[in-house]
């Protein structure tokens, strides 16, 4: 966005363009049906849009917030439609469409029977009653549509003893044993990041999605899938649950540190809550950084090389508290994006700890559009996130912007059911659909 | 007539994964269990994934490594050493349909392997590679560990006490991460080669598989100029009016995951017995009132073990949750792994009889393909196939 911009907030940094589609997607001709709430179901159909899907988001006539707090951007007209200016949302669901529909509603419900026929998935992430509470089981969905794939995405499965509880992604992390694993060597367990486990079971659903439309491909007929979210991120515990069984005790919080490199850390650097992470992984990488010091500050450097605490990979490692003050000292003086630079040149594994802000200034992350600029109808320019690969052969433009709310119900009612305007009405007049955002029914 | 028997999605496809880390070794699990044929290629000596524990008794072996007997369950291991010319050539014999590789890209180019060269000898060729920074830009060259792609991702900076350094998760996380994207990467490029025939490169970068863990605070961040900052247990955030607890909390016997009902908030006034939880300033702004929720849940949490406590919460559908040790998930007290058959035994010639996590997606047509982890070169016995076989295996068996 240009500094100029009305509406700029300063600081805002330009975004990546990426040049324009051409050629066929990965998911050209696949139209997906998005019954998701929270993250990681809007993640995984994210997913999915970007690789070429036509994600058709449904969303309750009263589905999205109203409060005109949080709303991007946070200047006088923020409270025009904030639903629409919500950044959490805007940047879950982007390049879908949006039609709202009462499903409770029986209208509600045939409407989405219609949409069933002419689609290829369904993805929802309910508790697992919800589906059932509208009748809208595989065993119903499957007679309007024999091809289609039925997702779902519980938190801990369709059925077993914890169908029915309740829960979001940290408290996932929690029952998967990855919070109870992640903390400071001293501390208590923590968070694995923020919705950690929801990324990851929408990661998992899209890979799902894409392979099992294969088969479908071969045989024409659809399935379930299922991917509860406590399964998929025990995955990323499993070397843990398979190390008690070999020792008989539990892996230990580790922090930073790792089982024999060091330094292996997060040092302090200059500036408020600047930190640069360097990991040393053998003697090469040790001396390199040395040397790196000694342009800074050659006694410093001989004196640490001097150090017998420090004299072998093994004798770093045992002193490795000794380590992080006495590099911590050093750290602490220096720019960590400049000193980054300055071990990578020399093939020390060493980062700067970005944060989101950095990121979007990230000469690497500009190079490779990481998140681009997509153009929102109500908020302008924003960055538009998108998975970790690049294919070679096959456009992967950046996504459209989130949908403004029921933008798309012409499309969905009119060309792909055929609805004429009396039909449309009568839903209308139900309060089965909207265009604009209805107050919660009481 | 064609074969209409259903069979796992990813059936047919060859897979060689060339792995040292964690990252391509999961791409090639998510493949394995969909049902593609994944081939582990490793050096003479085996792959370093080896030497990565915990080990039986803490005692490093070649065969045991705990990364090694998760990761690879149900792949094939074969020997091959590419520092030869001969090595160079011969994995072609194996006509992968995939090759998936997270080695350096030193490496690779000092090979002679790079993507492009192979795409240029076989253009039907999917060659899936993941590296610290991706294949372009002006960091491509730049080296990283679990820890260093944490941070260069954006993902460490949110991870951890606010006063104090941020922390990475636990394991290998950023490595697991890329290996989904290089799985999900990987399966759209066979979905594409179906249609035209074309292979390609699909260029997966590590640091930014950690950067794809912030989705959800980048237009935040972006649109306020605001990091969003790291705050312990409690959720990364921008303002008080976030809903609270959702947080880590010790109880009578362990810690707790404590979370609000985030539509009925005041129902937590009812499962601490304590009304000033439901006070109305303090349901306005209740990230703002943190601390102070914290002080009011701790009485009755002190005294209260986590079964109950999870119990009465669920009872009111507050969505509380036990924060479980490693062994509790084995231990599996409530029967709720059990009953859905997720935890899978597996008889390892090393390690023995074990307990893995099973399918992280189940389909209703096809099962999760597991298995245990080869022992070094197991399937050397393919060389003799490669060399029986005269068609074009993969022409003839993939769509």
């Amino acid at each position: 966005m240009s500094p100029e911009g009305s509406k700029t907030v300063t600081g805002r940094p330009p975004l990546a363009s990426v040049a324009p589609p051409g050629g066929e997607r990965p998911l050209a001709g696949i139209r997906v049906i998005d019954l998701t709430v929270a993250v990681a179901g809007p993640v995984a159909t994210q997913l999915l849009a970007g690789l070429g899907a036509d994600v058709i988001r449904v969303e309750t006539p009263w589905g999205r917030p109203r409060v005109p707090t949080m709303v991007a951007p946070q200047l006088d007209s923020a409270a025009d439609e904030a639903w629409n200016r919500y950044p959490l949302f805007n940047e879950l669901h982007l390049g879908k469409r949006s039609v709202a529909l009462n499903l409770v509603e029986p209208m509600g419900r045939s409407t989405l029977l219609d949409l069933v026929r002419v689609s290829d998935v369904l993805v929802e992430n309910f508790s697992p009653r919800v589906m059932g509470n509208f009748d809208l089981e595989w065993e119903q969905l499957q007679a309007h549509n024999p091809g289609l794939l039925f997702v779902s995405m519980p938190a801990f499965g369709k059925h077993g003893p914890h169908r029915d509880r309740v829960s979001y992604g940290p408290g996932i992390d929690a029952m998967s044993g990855l919070s109870w694993l992640t903390g400071y060597h001293d501390g208590a367990p923590l968070k694995p990041g923020n919705f950690y486990c929801d990324q990851n079971a929408g990661l998992h659903a899209a890979f799902a999605v894409v392979s099992a439309l294969r088969e479908r491909e071969r045989t024409g007929r659809g399935q379930t899938v299922e991917l509860a979210m406590l399964e998929g991120e025990l995955q990323l515990v499993g070397d843990a649950l398979v190390d008690y069984q070999l020792n008989g005790h539990e892996p230990t919080r580790l922090g930073n540190g790792h089982s024999s490199m060091a330094p292996h850390d997060v040092f302090p650097a200059r500036g408020g809550d600047a930190w640069i992470a360097i990991s040393c992984r053998d003697d090469a990488d040790w001396a390199a950084l040395l040397a790196v010091m000694a342009q800074d500050d050659d006694a410093r450097s001989a004196s640490i090389d001097g150090d017998r605490r420090y004299a072998t990979a093994l004798r770093r490692w045992k002193h490795r508290a000794e380590l992080r003050e006495s590099l911590g000292a050093w750290t602490s003086t220096q720019n960590p994006e400049a000193l980054a630079a300055r071990l990578q040149q020399r093939g020390v594994p060493a980062s700067n700890v970005h944060g989101a802000r950095d990121l979007l200034r990230d000469p690497q992350f500009l190079a490779r559009a990481v998140a681009p600029a997509v153009e929102h109808p109500q908020v302008g320019p924003t960055p538009a996130p998108r998975p970790a690969f690049r294919l070679s052969g096959t456009p992967s433009p950046p996504p459209g912007a989130a949908p403004l709310f029921a933008a798309d119900n012409d499309y969905v009612f009119r060309s792909l059911l055929g609805y004429d305007q009396e039909r449309i009405d009568t839903l209308l007049e139900a309060g089965v659909t909207s265009y604009e955002l209805l107050e919660r029914p009481r | 007539m064609p074969d209409m028997d259903p069979k796992p999605p990813l059936h047919g496809v060859r897979v060689l994964e060339v792995s040292e880390t964690p990252s391509a070794a999961y791409g090639g699990r998510l493949l394995t269990g969909l049902g593609a044929d994944v081939i582990w290629i490793e050096p003479p000596a085996g792959s370093p994934l080896r030497r990565s524990g915990g080990f039986p008794h803490d005692h490093p072996q070649r065969d045991s490594g705990a990364l090694t007997l998760h990761l690879q369950r149900g792949k094939r291991s074969l020997t091959l050493d590419l520092n030869t010319r001969a090595g160079r050539r011969l994995w072609r014999r194996l006509q992968p349909d995939i090759v998936l590789c997270d080695l350096s890209p030193a490496k690779w180019g000092a090979w002679g392997l790079e993507p492009d060269t192979l795409l240029a000898a076989d253009p039907s060729l999917i060659v899936t590679s993941i590296t610290p920074y991706g294949a372009t830009g002006p960091l491509q060259d730049w080296q990283a560990t679990e820890l260093t792609a944490y941070a260069a991702g954006g993902y460490l900076r949110i991870t951890g006490e606010p006063d104090r350094e941020p922390i990475k998760a636990w394991g290998t996380q950023a490595q697991l991460q890329a290996g989904i994207h290089a799985a999900l990467g990987a399966s759209a490029a066979v979905r594409t080669r179906a249609r035209d025939g074309k292979g390609q490169h699909v260029d997966v970068s590590l640091a930014e598989a950690v950067s794809f863990l912030l989705g959800g605070t980048l237009q935040s961040a972006y649109f306020f100029d605001r990091e969003p900052e790291r705050n312990g247990t409690r959720l990364v955030g921008f303002g008080a009016g976030h809903a609270y607890p959702s947080t880590v909390r010790p109880c009578g016997d362990g810690f707790v995951h404590a979370h609000c009902n985030n539509r009925f908030p005041e129902t937590l006034a009812v499962l601490f017995d304590e009304p000033r939880l439901a006070e109305p300033a303090l349901l306005r702004t209740m990230f703002g009132h943190a601390d102070e929720i914290d002080t009011l849940m701790a009485p009755r949490l002190e005294r209260t073990d986590r079964a109950t406590i999870v119990r009465e919460a669920q009872a009111l559908r507050i969505p509380f949750t036990e924060v479980l040790r490693p062994s509790e998930v084995l231990d599996d007290e409530a029967g709720h792994h059990a009953s859905r058959e997720f935890l899978v035994r597996g008889e390892h010639p090393i390690a023995g009889a074990m307990t893995y996590p099973g399918a992280p997606i189940r389909l209703g047509a096809a099962s999760w393909q597991d298995g245990v982890a080869p022992l070094l070169n197991a399937d050397a016995a393919l060389w003799d196939e490669a060399a029986r076989t005269r068609v074009r295996w993969r022409r003839a068996h993939v769509a």
